[in-house]
Parts: C-alpha cells; structure tokens; sequence
C-alpha cells in the first residue's frame, strides 16, 4: 500500500483516540470504573482465584483421605465430598438448610426493626436523640456473642451446668433447652447484634430526604402510614437494599454466636462447618464451602440489584434547599421512647453492664461487694490473679495495642470509605453495564469469605512484592490493605445507596458551567454524599475495631491489636482483663462516632 | 483451566518435590548453624552465646502467652538477645510458617506448639522444620541423662498436657461419679457430658481416634462394668466406634472452648454439675484463679484420657539458629522447674525431664503413662479420618 493512504488512517485514529480521551476526561466515571476493577481484580479476584484453584487440589490433609494423594495434584474430591459424598448431608446440605433459615429469620427481624428506629431518630421528634443516636449502635460495637452470654444468663438450663440462668433461680423449674440453645437464641442474638446495620445505613440515608416531599404528599391528604409507604420507603429502598445484602449475608457467615449458642445442641450452620474446616487446617474443603457461600451472596446481591434496577430511580437530592421539620409523633411519642428504652435496655445495658459488672470482680461470677475490686483495671500485678498480669491501664501491652487498634481502624475507614464513594459513583453512573454490575458484584465477594482464610491467601499472595507491589511482610499497611478489602461491601454498598439517592442533573449543570469532574466531585458529589460516606465509615471503623481472625496471621509484635489480646486473655482465663478491654472498645468506638459526626457535619437535623 | 492456574498447580507440586532432598541452602544452612548432621557432640555455650549476640535477636512463635514471661526472664539472663514472641495457636503457626516460606520469608526461628501429626507426618518430612536437642541442660546436665529418648525424639517435648474427665468435686465428695468412660452414655448422664467439639480441635478429634485405636481396651472396660461382652451395633466394627456412637445418642453436649466446658463443671453451688471429657487437664487452675472446685477422674477405665505433647522446634532456615539454641535450652528449665520453664510448671502440665518433680502432687509421668493414652501420630495419620468421617456421619 502507498505511504500516503496511511496516512489518513493514522489520522482518523488518533483523531478517535483524542476524541475518546476527551470524553474520558469529561465523564471520567467509566474510565475511573475500569481503574477500580483492576484493583478489584488484583485484590479479590486473584485471591477467588486462588481458593477455587486450591478447592481442586489435594491439601496437605489429602494423602490423609486418600492413600497416595498428593498435595498440589488436582482433583475433585473435595467438591464430591461437599456435595454429593456420603456425609454431604452433615458436612452441607443440613448445615446449609440451617444457614439460611438464620439468615432469613434474622433478617426478616432486624431490617424492620432498625428501619424503625432510623425512622424514629432521624426524623421524628423523639426525644433524646444524641442518647439514642449513640445507644442504638452499640449491640454491634460489642462481639455478637455477648448478646447470647446476656441471654444464657436469662434462660440458661441447669441440665448445662455452670451457674443456673435467672429463670430458673426465679422460678424454680427449668426453661426448656430450645429457648437456651439453637435457632431460636441464635436469631434473636444476631438480629439484636445486627440492627445497628440497617439503623446506621438508614439513618444517613433518611436524613437527606426532602421533607417537602413528605409534607407535599400530606398536604394532598396522604395519610402518615401512606407518607411512609408511597414516598419516604421508595427514597430510602436502596440503602435498605444494601442494609438487606450486609445482614442476610452475615446471618449466613457469622461464626462466634452460631457455634456458642448452636453446638451444645450440635445446630451446625455452614459458618461452623467452614470454621472448622480451616481450623483444623482442611483448607480444601474449607474453600468449596466458602465459595459456595460466595455465590450464595452472589444470589443476594443480584437480587438486590434486580429490585433496586427495576424501579423507577428516584433521587432525594436535588439540590434545592432542603426543608427538614421532625415528624410529630403525637401521643406515640412515648410508645415509641418505651420501645427504644427495651431495646437499649435488653440488648445494650444488659449485656454491656454484665461484662462491665464482671471486671470489677476479684473472682469471676461472684456477685458480691466483697468482691469488688479495681485490680484489673489499675492494679499492680498479683501472681495470684491472673498469673500477675496487671491491670488494663498499667500494661504496656494492651496500651501498645490500644494505639495499634485506633490506627489500623482509622486508616481502614479512611481507606475504604474513599475507594467505597468512589465504586459507588462509578457503579451509580454506568449503571446497567457490565462494568457497573461486575464492579459491585466483586466488591463484596470478599465479606464471604472467612477472616482466617482471606488473611492466609493474602499473606501467601501479598508479603513478597508483586509486580510493582512492594513486599508488605510486617507492615501497618498489609494490614490495612487487608481489611480494606474485606470491608469494601460495607462502603461500596452505602457508597452505591448514597449515590442513587444524588440527582445526576446537579452534576450535568455543574458541567455545563464548566466545571471541570475533579471540581464536580469535590464540590458536589461529596458534600452531598457527606451521610452515606458517613455511616460507611462508621460501619467499617467499628468492623475493624473488632477484627481478629483477619489479620490474626499478619500481625507482628509491633502490630498487635485490641482484639488479638482479648482472643489470648479468653483463652488463657483472664475474663476480667478480656472484658475490660472490650469494654474500652466500646468507649474509643463511641468517641470515633462522636468525632466522624462533629467533623463530618451534623448527619441529622 | 487458566494458565496462571496451572502456574500455582506447578508450582506447589514444584515446591513439595523440592521439599523431600535437602536444597543447598538447607545444606549450607545447616552446616554453618551447626544443626541437624553437623550438631557436635559437645556444644560451646559460650560461643554459641557469642554468636546469638551477633545475630541479636530470636523469634518465636508461641501456642501459649506465657512466653511473654519467659521473654522477661530470657533478656535478663542473656543480655544483647532481643526476643519476639508471637502468640498464635497451632494451626495459625503451621499456617503461618508454611506460607511464609512459600512466599520465600524465613521470619521465625523457634516454634513452641502442638499438633504432633502435622509435625511429624508433615513439616519434619518436608524439612519445614528441624529437630534440635541441646547437649546439655540450663543447669549443665547431659539432656539425655534427664530427658527420657521418646521426648527428644522425634521431636524435643517441652512440656505434656492432659486432656481429662473433670468433675465437681463439691458435689461429689465422695469421688469422681464414674469410674469407667462408658458411664458416660449410661442415662443417668444423658446431655451432661461437656466438652470442646472435635471438629473445631484436633486434639479432641484425637481423643475420638485413640479411643477407637485402644478398641480392645474399651471391649475389656465394658466388660468390667456390665459384666457381660459389649454387643456392637450395625456400622460399628469396634468397641471404640461403639462408645462414640452411644456418646453422641446420649446427647453429649459440645463447647466452642475448653473454658466452657470446665466452667459447666467447675462452678460451685451446683446440684447435679456435668462432667467434662477430653479438657486440658491445666484448667485444674481455675481452682485457685477462679475459685472452681474442678477435680480430674483419675481411676476412670480404661483411661481418663489422652496426653498431648508440645513441642520446641526449629523452623527451616531459622535466621537466628544459635539465638534459638539458647532460648531452647533455657526454657526446658532447670531440675527446680527454673525461670525459664516456671510460667510452665503448674498443675495439669508437666516437664518432660524425669528430674523435675510434678506441680501436680503424686501424679508423675509415670502415672500420666498409666492412666492417659499418649497420641500415636502414626495411626491417627493413617486411621484417622475414618473415625473423623464416622463422627461427622452421625451428625
């Protein structure tokens, strides 16, 4: 070909490209999205990867099951065994069938319940807001299973020894066993552990509701339920869709309650199968049931985006001012403070005051004055108790520890809040695409997968460098990379909420202005975004607070934290120190929400 | 299948083919840390102290946080030595070490932890770890003189735990309610049978498998109870099957800890408390700590249960070897117990040094031998997972 119809080519091309890069440049969402999926790619889908890789090869237990295996060799035994084997019934499908109905009924209880109490406090006139706003989320400050230790001490039958529950030292008979023990207990616990969630992400949500809105609908003779109904449950629906996706998939994958108050009467769960799978080293097995979970959640979060995608978007910002005038409760003002004073009692003061109760005990379980006691908070230490360690606030273990915690939860907000308002708006503005369903989609497999398992896969794929990764053996940021994607959903998903809730035509008239994206983002997006970014924060600085079997493989002397010494201290006996540190927990985490919400702008009215 | 798939597969197969010859690094390695072949039979503790102090510092990882007061007594003892304890169960360790060292990090020198059939089924085989005896204790005496062979070796034994029948002995003064395990599925005690569940520990799965390894000595107790020959239920080819089978019919009620179970047992002003099986025999403790009134069914036929070792061991590549010499060989402790073993030398635990009296009054491990079963890695690796896939099969 002659050298001058090349020329006209090249032209044409570069004319595209540069027209190409123009547009990216001016609507940056898709080009932004695709930066973010290879980030997702490097961070979750090699380490999905890896697992269903490892889930087709022989572990280090397969010679073990089978005679001459060997570790690496491929296989699918493991999927059989899951699945189909002779014990494929107790391995899976009963511990399956029991997962979901935890997750169901748990769901089905603590979405409502703390819609309602998002509703309340965020729009009512209900009194004592700034109590409740901090009380309500408490449940989820505390590890899920100090709710079931409350409720054991309720309802716990003699038949399984230690001290006797109230009920039966009140009234002298035995509670049955399944009011102790299995689904019923486990529900209750998780769903009073969990309202927070769906009362953290509505609660922001709500706040940026229109009022007028409301007060348009009532002026049009709307009654309060049809207010509630037709205009303020449609604008909320996708931070309850999200709120829904968050707890139905912890229902399925919480551990700690499940196995405390489900063993004793052997109610397995698949949570408890994968944990002992891994605990016991059987990795194998422990990923096919962890992938399975992952599609389950798959299922969830493509449902959600079915019901979310199918109705008409309604955005609640739009720019003009808002009016914002509480509801009046009337006279179910007091019904409703009656309500939220039992839940703070029941599922708040109960549990807490126990375990608060319990550090001021010389000897554990012994409700007397004479047993008072300040030794495990500022004593010396005694060789006597506690094999002489001293108190909480003389032991540079737990100080170091305190500091450890703050830090690696501070940068994981900030870290995972930022990338979680950014997935959002990519996700929100290439909505119906490929990219925007994938990107969501890979944002939360990694909530599914066990904290032991994701801090392996990731020690084994990120602590030697990586391409142009540097090695990250030993360090603050290994830690913080890691719970930064494990926590993503919880900040995609307010992230995604919070988005939706944004009339793009606010941007669209920013642009036609000239605003350049970056000046669009910071000045717009953001402050408007400012609720959601908010409680995804929150949630993810509360989450990280307690992480454990997380990192639990990457931490270094110089990295301990909180949690890994309450986890040592349990085991070794030492309740009062255990107990006093997650108390301190529970008051750093208080005083982090009171921080995001004085510097993030008052959330509510 | 994608190519990087293939790349992990090769690569895995790559590193367990490697794992059975010794590599020249392992070679050079062990030469120039005098391990392994090329331990003298004299060793200089002077020098070896000279050469710790070179290397400055010893890491390692620990199944129990009392190693933080080991730390303590260590740094007083060899000054300029800094210790990095990390406290972690044995899984974690295992998990730990092995990826570490498929990433290429040799980051730990010393493990103290449990698990003897990975141990020595497992990381011994493939060279992840090294078995290291100091010629000569703390205290100047030849290790072989006070540390009996079946402790050193395979592996050298830091200390032994029981995993036992605890009962309450407040409500029971007169001695421990059962004196055979098969009490335990008699009616009597139908769901007052606590302990850890099996799937969530080894050494209790453990506990199942040598239960059904000693077959027979479980057919000769039944027959000293009930006097007649045990009949065997369909699907249960032993007496050990057997029991599990009627323990799980009795409605044995499984903890997620050790803690729970002795609590159930342990807690005074109980009318009709629970017994325990197969708990660390350590939460005897919780007596003085707790004020529990926990006492161990000793004279329970066939045994009271099984004796687990823990192990002090050399991770592969270790990048301070005579750092971890040292810190090895204080904290086997002297013939008093010693700073370096003292966190240790509490009832329910004992040294493997014949020369060190038991915490535990009277019983010595002469007795431990008598009235526990010891773990044979050999069978559990072999037989094991029948008696897991049984346990689960009655789910």
């Amino acid at each position: 070909m002659a050298p001058y119809s090349i020329l006209p080519m090249v032209n044409r091309h570069l004319v595209k490209l540069k027209r190409r890069g123009a547009r990216l440049l001016r609507r940056p969402e898709r080009g932004w999205g695709i930066v973010l999926a290879l980030l997702l790619v490097v961070f979750v889908v090699i380490p999905i990867g890896y697992m269903a890789a490892s889930s087709f090869t022989f572990d280090s237990w397969g010679p073990r099951y089978v005679r001459g295996a060997q570790p690496g060799e491929l296989t699918t035994f493991y999927w059989q065994r899951v699945l189909t084997g002779r014990l494929a019934r107790a391995i899976f499908w009963e511990p399956l069938l029991h997962s979901f109905l935890i997750a169901v009924l748990m769901t089905g209880i603590a979405l409502p319940v703390g819609a309602l109490f998002a509703w309340l406090v965020a729009r009512t006139d209900i009194p004592f807001k700034g109590f409740w706003n901090s009380a309500l989320i408490v449940p989820y400050i505390v590890p899920s299973w100090t709710v079931g230790l409350a409720w054991l001490t309720l309802f716990k039958n003699p038949q399984f020894g230690g001290q006797p529950g109230l009920f039966s030292s009140l009234f002298g008979s035995s509670p049955p066993t399944w009011l102790g023990y299995g689904l019923l207990p486990i529900v209750i616990s998780l769903a009073a552990h969990y309202v927070p969630y769906t009362f953290i992400l509505l609660r922001g949500a709500l706040a940026t509701v229109d009022a007028q809105l409301e007060e348009s609908a009532e002026i049009l003779g709307a009654g309060r339920l049809e207010v509630l109904r037709k205009i303020t449950f449609p604008l909320v629906l996708p931070a309850l869709g999200s709120a829904f996706v968050l707890t139905f998939g912890k229902g399925l994958g919480e551990f700690a309650t499940q196995a405390f108050l489900g063993l004793p009467v052997r109610y397995y769960t698949l949570s408890t199968r994968v944990y002992a799978a891994f605990s016991n080293r059987q990795q194998s097995e422990g990923y096919v049931l962890t992938l399975i979970l992952v599609l389950l959640t798959a299922l969830t979060v493509f449902a959600n985006q079915r019901l979310i995608g199918a109705r008409k978007r309604y955005t609640t910002i739009s720019g003009k001012g808002a009016f914002r005038k509480p509801v009046n409760l009337g006279r179910w003002r007091t019904p409703a403070v009656f309500l939220l004073g039992a839940f703070v009692l029941l599922f708040v003061i109960a549990p807490v005051g126990l375990i608060a109760w319990e550090t001021f005990m010389k000897f554990e379980g012994q409700y007397s004055l004479s047993n008072f006691t300040l030794h495990y908070w500022v004593g010396a230490g005694d060789p006597l108790l506690a094999d002489g360690q001293p108190g909480i606030f003389k032991n540079p273990v737990i100080l170091g520890a305190i500091k450890n915690s703050v830090l690696l939860a501070g940068l994981t907000a900030l870290a995972s809040g930022t990338i979680g308002i950014m997935l959002g708006y990519a996700v929100v503005r290439t909505r119906g695409s490929l990219l925007s369903r994938s990107l969501e989609f890979l944002s939360f497999t990694p909530y599914m997968i066990p904290g032991i398992a994701f801090g392996g896969i990731y020690l084994s794929l990120f602590a030697r460098s990586w391409g142009p990764l540097p090695a990250l053996y030993g360090t603050m940021a290994l830690l913080v990379v890691t719970c930064t994607a494990k926590y993503l959903p919880f900040s995609s998903s307010s992230g995604i909420s919070a988005m939706h809730q944004i009339d793009p035509t606010l941007e669209e008239a920013a642009e036609l202005h000239g605003a350049r994206w970056g000046k669009r983002f910071v000045r717009i997006i953001l402050p408007l975004a400012k609720s959601g970014f908010m409680s995804a924060v929150l949630l993810t600085l509360i989450t990280t607070m307690r992480v454990l079997d997380l990192i639990v493989l990457l931490v270094t002397p110089h990295t301990r934290t909180m949690t890994s010494i309450i986890f040592r201290f349990q085991q070794q006996g030492f309740t009062q120190h255990a107990y006093g540190i997650m108390l301190l927990i529970v008051v750093i985490t208080l005083f982090g929400h009171f921080l995001i919400r004085r510097l993030g702008g008052r959330i509510e009215f | 299948m994608k190519a990087w798939m293939w790349f992990v597969v090769v690569a895995v197969l790559g590193a367990m083919g490697l794992a059975q010859g010794l590599t020249p690094a392992q070679e050079a390695w062990l030469k120039a840390a005098q391990l392994g072949p090329y331990q003298p039979e004299v060793e200089d503790w002077d020098a070896i102290y000279q050469a710790a102090l070179g290397e400055g510092k010893v890491v390692i990882y620990s199944l129990s946080s009392r190693i933080f007061d080991v730390v303590e007594a260590f740094q007083a003892a060899y000054p300029g030595i800094e210790v990095e304890a990390y406290d972690m169960t044995d899984v974690e360790q295992v998990e730990k070490l092995t990826r570490e060292q498929g990433a290429g990090i040799y980051n730990v020198d010393i493990l103290f932890t449990a698990g003897i059939t990975t141990l020595t089924k497992e990381l011994l085989p493939q060279h992840l770890i090294w078995n290291y005896v100091p010629t000569t204790t703390y205290d100047g005496v030849p290790t072989a003189d006070v540390i009996p062979p079946e402790f050193r070796e395979p592996l050298l034994v830091h200390s032994l735990e029981a995993k036992v029948v605890f009962y309450n002995y407040e409500s029971y003064p007169d001695g421990c309610p059962v004196d055979t395990l098969w009490d335990l599925v008699r009616p009597e005690w139908r769901g007052r049978v606590q302990m850890k569940d099996p799937m969530l520990t080894e050494e209790n799965m453990n506990f199942l498998q040598t239960v059904v390894q000693h077959a027979d000595e479980m057919a000769f107790a039944y027959e000293l109870e009930f006097g007649e020959p045990i009949q065997l239920s369909p699907g249960c080819p032993n007496a050990g099957y057997e029991f599990i089978k009627r323990l799980i019919e009795n409605g044995i009620v499984l903890t997620s800890s050790d803690g729970d179970a002795s609590k159930a047992v342990g807690v005074p002003g109980q009318t009709n408390p629970p017994v325990t099986l197969s708990v660390a025999s350590s939460k005897i403790r919780d007596n003085a700590r707790k004020g529990y009134v926990l006492a161990i069914g000793w004279d329970i036929q066939p045994r009271v249960g099984i004796t687990k070792t823990n192990f002090l061991v050399v991770a592969n590549l270790a990048p301070h070897p005579n750092a971890a010499k040292l810190l090895i060989r204080f904290m086997l402790g002297d013939r008093e117990g010693g700073a370096g073993f003292s966190p240790f030398y509490v009832p329910g635990q004992w040294s493997p040094r014949t020369d060190v009296a038991p915490a535990l009054e009277g019983v010595t491990l002469d007795i431990l031998a008598e009235r526990t079963w010891f773990l044979d890695p050999d069978w559990i690796y072999e037989n094991g997972i029948e008696v897991q896939d049984f346990w689960l099969s009655l789910q």
